[in-house]
C-alpha cells in the first residue's frame, strides 16, 4: 500500500478566458426587477383579456343581429307568400311598378267617376245591369281560381273581365256589384259597378296575359312576384272603386264636380270604354258568365313541392358547461398581492384556496342531462337545400362536486365555510367531505340552420349546420346538504357570474322518413352542438377549451312538406 | 477552451447547456454563486404550466417569479439602463403568457423564455437603434488567448463593461459570447451579414479585454487609476 504523499500545493484558482469568464459570471447571475412590475405586467394581462371579451361581445352582437334579421325576413317572407297563396293569387299577373300603382290610385277615383257619368249618359240602364251581374256572378261564384285554364280565359276577356277579378278579390267591389241588383241608389250603384269596370279597364293596360308569361307555368319565383304584385295592384284599384263608389252616394256627381274629370285621364276613359259597339261588350259578359262553368273541371298537373314548411324538434342531449374558474380576475378571486415575507402571506393562502376549489370543481364537472324543444319555420330554397329560422328553448343540467362549498365560481357564504373574514382565511375543511352542486340552465334562443337531404319520399339522409343566439334566462345552482347556499340569476340578475348571451354552433346528420301522401316527414339523428364563447363572463383568458358543448339525439317532425296538387 | 475556437467555433454558450446534447462541451469552470431571489417552490414546472394554460393567474405569477430574476439579469446585459431592462422584461413576459400554449415542452421552460427575452431585447434594439449601414470591416481570424481568474470580478463590473459597449457591439457580444449564437444566426437575427458579425464581435472583444486588464492591474496593485 502506497501511501499519498502529502501535496501542499495549494489549488489554483480557476482561470478561463474571456467568454468564460462574462459567460460564467453574467450568464447565470440573477437581478431583481422592480417589485411593481408583476403588477404592471398583470394589468397588461387584463388589459389583452378585456380587449378579447369586447372582441367576442361585438362578435356575439353582429351574429345576434344577423340571426334576428334573418328571422325577420323569413318571416315577412313567409307572411308575403301566404298572402299570395291559392286563395287569393291573381288570375291576371299585372307587371307594373309602384309608380305605375301610385298613378293608378291617384286616378282611378277621376276615371271611375269620369267613366261613371259618361257612360249614364251615353248608355241605357239596361245595358248597365249585366255588368253589375257578370261583376257579382264572378264574385259569388269564385272565377279567380288557380286553373291555367281560367288565368288564359280571362286575359283574353275584353275589359270586364278586370271587373270580374276586382269583383272576386275585394269584398268591397263585389258588395257594389251586389248593389247592382238592389237598385236602392241607381246612382251610386251605377256609378260604382262601372267604376270597378273602369278601373279594371285602367289597369288593362298594364295586363299582361299570363299565357305569354313564361314563368307563369312553372311556377317559379318570378310568378310568385307578379300575383303578389297584381294583387297589390288589383286592391289599389279596388280601393278606389269603392272610394269612387262612396263619393257618388255623397253626391259627388251630384255636384257636377266629377264632369271636369274626364279631361283629366281621357286616355284611360277610352280603354276602360272602347268604342267598339255595345254587342262587343254583351259577348264579352257573356263569356264572363260562362267562365265559373268552364272552371268547374281543374286539370292536374305535376306537382310542385310546397317551399314553405313548420318544423317542430326535440332533442336530448348531454351538456357539459365546461368552465374553468381558475382565473384570479374572477369576482370571487382576490387580487394577488406582492408576498412580503418569507412565508406566503394570507391573500396568498386564499388564493391558492380558491384555485384549489376552482381546480376541484372543475376536475368533478359532470356532463347533465338536456333538452331543448324548437319551433322552426323552414324554406326549401331548392330541392336539397333547406334554410330554417325560428325559436327555441332549452334546459341544461350540470353536477359537480366540491368540499370548499365552491358554487358558481364564488365560495359560498355559508357558516361552516366563512370563518371572520369572508373566504380569506378560508381553509378546507379538515376531514374534506365532498358535497354536490348541481347547476340547472335555462336558455331561449334563435336557431338558424342550413340542411342538405334528398325531398324524395320513402327514407332519406340529411345533414345540417347551424348557429343559435341563446340567451340565459335562468341558471340555478344548489349544494347538497347546504340549502343555505342555492343561488338563481335571472336574466336581469345583476353580479352574475354567467354570460347572458350566447352564441354556439350545430351540427347533425340522420334518417328522415316521409310517406308517399303524408304531408309530413320524421327525421332523428345525433346532433353535437359547440358554444363559441365560456358560458362564465370570467373565463380564464387562455380557456380555448372552456367552452360548453353538447352531443345527443334530436328528433324532428316536418309539416307541410307534400307536393301541392296545383290545378291549372 | 481557447479564444480562436470561441471565435469560429461552437462557443460554449448556454444554448450548450440544452440536454438534448447539441453540444456535449460543459462548463469547464465551477459555476457562479447565483443569488436566490424568490423562494423555492414547491410547484413542478409542468404543474405551473398547466395552472398558466388554465388561466390561473396564480400560477401565472408563480411562474413570473420563478423566472423573474434570471430573465431580467438577461435583459439588463441587453439594455443599457434598468428602466429599458424592465421594459424588455415585461414585454417578454407577456409574450411568454400569450404563447405558451405553443411550448411544446421539449426543452427546459427557462430556456424557451430565455429565446423570448434574447427576442424581445433585439426588438427594442431595433426600435431604438437607426438604421446604419455598417461597413463589414476587418477582423482577425485567430483571437489571441488569453486566461482570466474567475474570482477575481464581480458581477456588477463586468456587468458595466458590458453596458458600456456601443449598442450594436453590445448585442453581438451578448449574442455570441453568453447565448452561444453562431455569427451566421446573429447576422440573421440583426439583419447584418455574418461577417459584420465577426468584426463587431472582434472590436467588442478588445474592447472588453482592454478593460479587464486595466481592471486586473487595478486589483493587482490595489489601486485605482483612471
Amino acid at each position: 500500500m502506497v501511501p499519498s504523499a502529502n501535496n501542499h500545493t495549494p489549488t489554483p484558482e480557476p482561470t478561463g478566458d474571456l467568454e468564460q469568464l462574462f459567460r460564467q459570471k453574467l450568464g447565470e447571475a440573477e437581478v431583481a426587477p422592480r417589485l411593481q412590475l408583476w403588477e404592471q405586467i398583470d394589468h397588461e394581462l387584463l388589459i389583452q383579456q378585456n380587449e378579447t371579451y369586447r372582441r367576442r361581445l361585438v362578435w356575439h352582437r353582429w351574429a345576434a343581429a344577423a340571426c334576428i334579421l334573418l328571422f325577420l325576413g323569413a318571416g315577412s317572407w313567409f307572411t308575403l307568400r301566404q298572402a299570395a297563396l291559392p286563395g287569393t293569387t291573381a288570375e291576371v299577373a299585372v307587371v307594373t311598378s309602384p309608380a305605375e300603382a301610385l298613378r293608378q290610385r291617384t286616378s282611378a277615383a277621376g276615371t271611375s267617376l269620369a267613366s261613371a257619368r259618361s257612360s249614364h249618359t251615353a248608355t241605357p240602364e239596361a245595358d248597365e245591369r249585366p255588368v253589375a251581374a257578370g261583376s257579382a256572378g264572378a264574385a259569388n261564384s269564385g272565377v279567380g281560381s288557380t286553373s291555367q285554364n281560367t288565368r288564359a280565359e280571362l286575359a283574353s276577356m275584353q275589359a270586364v273581365a278586370g271587373t270580374v277579378t276586382l269583383g272576386r278579390q275585394d269584398p268591397s267591389a263585389g258588395l257594389a256589384a251586389s248593389a247592382g241588383y238592389t237598385q236602392e241608389l241607381d246612382a251610386a250603384t251605377r256609378s260604382q259597378s262601372l267604376a270597378s269596370g273602369n278601373s279594371a279597364g285602367a289597369g288593362r293596360r298594364y295586363t299582361l296575359p299570363v299565357a305569354f308569361s313564361p314563368a307563369a307555368s312553372t311556377g317559379s319565383f318570378f310568378d310568385r312576384v307578379a300575383a303578389a304584385a297584381s294583387h297589390s295592384y288589383a286592391e289599389t284599384i279596388a280601393r278606389a272603386s269603392s272610394f269612387a263608389g262612396l263619393m257618388a252616394r255623397n253626391g259627388v256627381l251630384a255636384t257636377g264636380s266629377g264632369s271636369a274629370l274626364p279631361g283629366h285621364h281621357p286616355d284611360t276613359l277610352k280603354l276602360a270604354l272602347p268604342g267598339a259597339p255595345v254587342i262587343a261588350q254583351s259577348q264579352a259578359l257573356a263569356a264572363t258568365a260562362t267562365a265559373p262553368t268552364q272552371k268547374e273541371q281543374p286539370e292536374t298537373l305535376p306537382a310542385r313541392p310546397k317551399r314553405w314548411r313548420l318544423l317542430g324538434s326535440y332533442g336530448a342531449s348531454a351538456y357539459n358547461p365546461n368552465m374553468s374558474f381558475a382565473s384570479a380576475s374572477g369576482a370571487g378571486a382576490p387580487s394577488m398581492p406582492q408576498p412580503t415575507g418569507v412565508g406566503p402571506s394570507t391573500d396568498w393562502r386564499s388564493a391558492n384556496t380558491y384555485d384549489k376549489a376552482a381546480q376541484e370543481y372543475r376536475q368533478n364537472l359532470r356532463p347533465g342531462f338536456a333538452q331543448r324543444v324548437a319551433l322552426t319555420v323552414s324554406y326549401a330554397a331548392t330541392m336539397r337545400w333547406t334554410m330554417s329560422a325560428g325559436l327555441a328553448a332549452a334546459e341544461q343540467r350540470a353536477t359537480s362536486q366540491t368540499s370548499y362549498y365552491f358554487l358558481d365560481g364564488r365560495i359560498a357564504s355559508t357558516p361552516e365555510a366563512v370563518t371572520s373574514n369572508k373566504y380569506v382565511n378560508l381553509a378546507p375543511p379538515r376531514t374534506p367531505q365532498l358535497r354536490t352542486a348541481q347547476y340547472r340552465y335555462r336558455t331561449a334562443g334563435i336557431p338558424v340552420s342550413l340542411r342538405y337531404g334528398s325531398a324524395k319520399n320513402g327514407v332519406s339522409l340529411y345533414a345540417k349546420v347551424g348557429a343559435a343566439v341563446h340567451v340565459l334566462l335562468q341558471a340555478h345552482s344548489e349544494l347538497e346538504g347546504a340549502p343555505e347556499a342555492t343561488t338563481t340569476y335571472s336574466l336581469t340578475s345583476a353580479g352574475s357570474p354567467y354570460r347572458k348571451v350566447q352564441s354556439s354552433l350545430n351540427g347533425g346528420a340522420g334518417v328522415r322518413y316521409k310517406p308517399a301522401t303524408a304531408q309530413w316527414s320524421l327525421a332523428v339523428g345525433p346532433t353535437a352542438e359547440a358554444g363559441l364563447s365560456t358560458l362564465n363572463v370570467d373565463a380564464a383568458q387562455s380557456s380555448s377549451q372552456a367552452r360548453p358543448y353538447a352531443f345527443g339525439l334530436e328528433a324532428s317532425m316536418e309539416f307541410g312538406g307534400k307536393a301541392a296538387a296545383v290545378a291549372h | 477552451m481557447g479564444a480562436l475556437s470561441a471565435a469560429l467555433g461552437n462557443r460554449g454558450g448556454l444554448r450548450s447547456l440544452l440536454p438534448d446534447g447539441l453540444s456535449a462541451t460543459k462548463p469547464a469552470t465551477a459555476p457562479a454563486p447565483v443569488r436566490h431571489l424568490t423562494p423555492p417552490s414547491s410547484m413542478t414546472e409542468a404543474e405551473i404550466i398547466d395552472g398558466c394554460l388554465a388561466g390561473s393567474r396564480a400560477m401565472q405569477k408563480q411562474l413570473y417569479d420563478r423566472f423573474a430574476g434570471k430573465m431580467m439579469a438577461v435583459c439588463i446585459r441587453y439594455a443599457q439602463t434598468t428602466f429599458e431592462a424592465e421594459d424588455v422584461l415585461q414585454e417578454g413576459f407577456i409574450t411568454v403568457f400569450n404563447n405558451l400554449r405553443n411550448f411544446r415542452r421539449e426543452c427546459p421552460l427557462e430556456f424557451w423564455i430565455r429565446r423570448i427575452m434574447v427576442n424581445a431585447a433585439l426588438r427594442q434594439h431595433r426600435r431604438n437603434a437607426p438604421l446604419v449601414a455598417v461597413s463589414e470591416g476587418e477582423y482577425p481570424e485567430a483571437l489571441a488567448g488569453e486566461e482570466f481568474t474567475l474570482s477575481n470580478y464581480a458581477f456588477e463590473e463586468m456587468l458595466a463593461m458590458v453596458q458600456e459597449l456601443a449598442p450594436r457591439y453590445r448585442m453581438v457580444f451578448n449574442l455570441f459570447a453568453i447565448e452561444g449564437y453562431g455569427h451566421k444566426e446573429i447576422g440573421e437575427l440583426m439583419g447584418i451579414s455574418e461577417g459584420t458579425s465577426k468584426s463587431q464581435y472582434a472590436r467588442a472583444r478588445a474592447i472588453l479585454k482592454t478593460k479587464l486588464e486595466r481592471l486586473e492591474a487595478r486589483h493587482a496593485h490595489g489601486t485605482f487609476r483612471q
